[in-house]
């Protein structure tokens, strides 16, 4: 508030002077009578030291106030981005924003809730066990958020192993045998990893008819299993079904559009149906959205060396022999483009 | 639910203070003489200016609702970094409740107080005032009243929350 000063109410001077001082030579012009010197000093009237001190402490806070928001601006940016991308079920794009937002604020409960959902999504299970253990025994105040963490969590369990399989991986150093698979998997048709365990197990020896039978027995209980349906497209595109393989992987990017491994597996179905540009586009875009997903980068090696693009599949050939993890998953690429395997 | 309107003025003391910094340096940019500055007390008003009329119209329009542009600035600086932590992230420090504290303190005093008011009423009253300063100073002295009406209805809460809280989402939703 501000108030006038009632100059009704000022002593009346007997003659005209200065109000503060009794100066006679006042400044003309003016509601007050001043003097020069008096009018200078009460312009600039003087600021106690504590409000100075407090109005300090004030542009103390601004200063690290101001240092610190471009961070954490940068996060909120990444986080509203991510949320947009998880209502349009854009998992790859949001989990990449995550991972921007998670550096600058790793304790954030809010960015690690999305990254879980947004890691389920993708079937980076290692993320979303990583983002559950952080976020166990926490409150929540978002009902919705809570609900949906709540629902993933019921299909979670069909991507880890129980403790009974892990016993028996154990038990059987060369291998869990068929029959034992067999047999456990009767008692607990629920087990759904197990069964998986099992399908690949299958799928490994090359027997992709069978293999294809048990998934099938998974996708009945769990129609949403990313791994189910990722290795099912392999065996239906080995098993020449071409069609069923490309409806595997619509089926997962129907719920996922930017699934990485869906996007790869139907490129190289595509490649094989001889739909060589489209093929190759698709592999470009999986790496676009995760670069570090080894069985693209083979079938983008494919899909070069089907379009002829020898420079480019080179490069992945040279930088798969310094790095020995993406060399194992080059291995069927690289008889495919020796000639020692047709495509 | 009614609180006295001096216990609310303690509560959110650092808004009364940059208040009423703030028409003590808008005085001292227009070089007007200031007699008596209270910054806080516990009464109504719970802070005030006393300073020499002002001729220039203008002027005195400017020291009457200078604090609304500093309150609200300085306000929502304040808060900017700690509205993120707490309410996007869910992750807040303790420093970002003291913070979101001041920030909202500070907004929350932008209005100006009906005395501002009265001291602008009193230059438009007079004839020699020119339209454009009329023009301007009416809407504004009804506006003060308004934010003095609706500060019953706790108005001024409702504004700082609104700068320091909202005002940083808001720029993230626009820029995202």
């Amino acid at each position: 508030m501000q108030e006038d000063l009632n100059t009704n109410a000022e002593p009346v001077a007997p003659e005209p002077a200065c109000a503060q001082c009794g100066n006679p030579h006042y400044v003309e012009g003016h509601a007050t009578r001043l003097c020069a010197s008096c009018r200078q000093s009460l312009i600039k009237f003087p600021i106690p030291l504590w409000v100075k001190l407090f109005g300090a402490a004030i542009v103390v806070l601004m200063v690290v106030s101001l240092v610190l928001s471009p961070q954490n601006f940068t996060a909120a940016i990444a986080l509203s981005r991510a949320e947009r991308y998880e209502k349009a079920h854009l998992y790859g794009s949001e989990q990449k924003e995550l991972k921007k937002a998670l550096v600058i604020v790793p304790g954030s409960q809010q960015i690690q809730a999305h990254m879980a959902i947004a890691s389920f999504y993708n079937a980076d299970m290692v993320t979303y066990g990583d983002m559950m253990n952080k976020l166990v025994g926490k409150e929540f105040e978002d009902a919705e958020l809570l609900r949906e963490l709540n629902n993933l969590s019921a299909y979670a369990k069909d991507y880890y192993a129980s403790d009974t399989l892990n016993k028996l991986d154990e038990q059987y150093k060369n291998g869990i045998p068929d029959t034992t698979y067999q047999h456990y998997i009767q008692q607990h048709p629920e087990d759904l990893f197990t069964q998986y365990a099992y399908a690949s197990t299958v799928f490994n020896k090359e027997n992709y008819g069978k293999s294809d039978t048990l998934l099938a027995e998974i996708i009945k209980i769990n129609p949403h299993h990313v791994y189910a349906l990722f290795m099912q497209s392999i065996a239906k595109r080995e098993l020449g079904q071409l069609e069923a393989s490309v409806a595997c992987c619509d089926k997962l990017l129907k719920e996922n559009p930017e699934q990485v491994m869906a996007l790869s597996s139907k490129a190289r179905t595509l490649l094989k149906q001889g739909r060589f540009k489209d093929g190759l586009s698709m592999a470009v875009k999986a790496k676009q959205l995760d670069s570090s997903f080894y069985y693209n980068e083979a079938t983008l090696a494919l899909a070069y060396h089907l379009n002829k693009q020898t420079r480019q599949r080179d490069a992945i050939m040279k930088h798969a022999q310094q790095d020995s993890a993406l060399a194992g998953y080059m291995q069927y690429a690289n008889e495919v483009i020796t000639g020692k395997k047709k495509f | 639910m009614f609180i006295p309107g001096f216990l609310i003025a303690l509560a959110t003391f650092p808004g009364v203070i940059v208040h009423e910094l703030a028409h003590q340096l808008f005085c001292r940019w227009f070089k007007v003489p200031v007699f008596e500055v209270v910054y806080i007390r516990v009464g109504n008003p719970a802070g005030y200016v006393l300073h020499e009329r002002v001729a220039n119209k203008w002027h005195n329009m400017m020291i009457s609702v200078g604090p609304f542009v500093v309150n609200t600035i300085l306000g929502a600086l304040i808060a900017l970094p700690a509205a993120l932590p707490m309410f996007k992230f869910d992750n807040p420090m303790p420093v970002d409740y003291l913070l979101i504290y001041l920030g909202v303190s500070v907004a929350m005093h932008a209005f100006p107080s009906t005395g501002d008011a009265k001291n602008i009423w009193e230059d438009l009253k007079e004839e020699e005032t020119s339209l454009p300063v009329k023009i301007i100073g009416y809407p504004v002295i009804g506006l003060i009243y308004l934010g003095s009406l609706g500060s019953f209805f706790w108005l001024d809460l409702a504004y700082g929350v609104a700068v320091a809280v909202g005002l940083p989402n808001l720029i993230v939703a626009l820029v995202a």
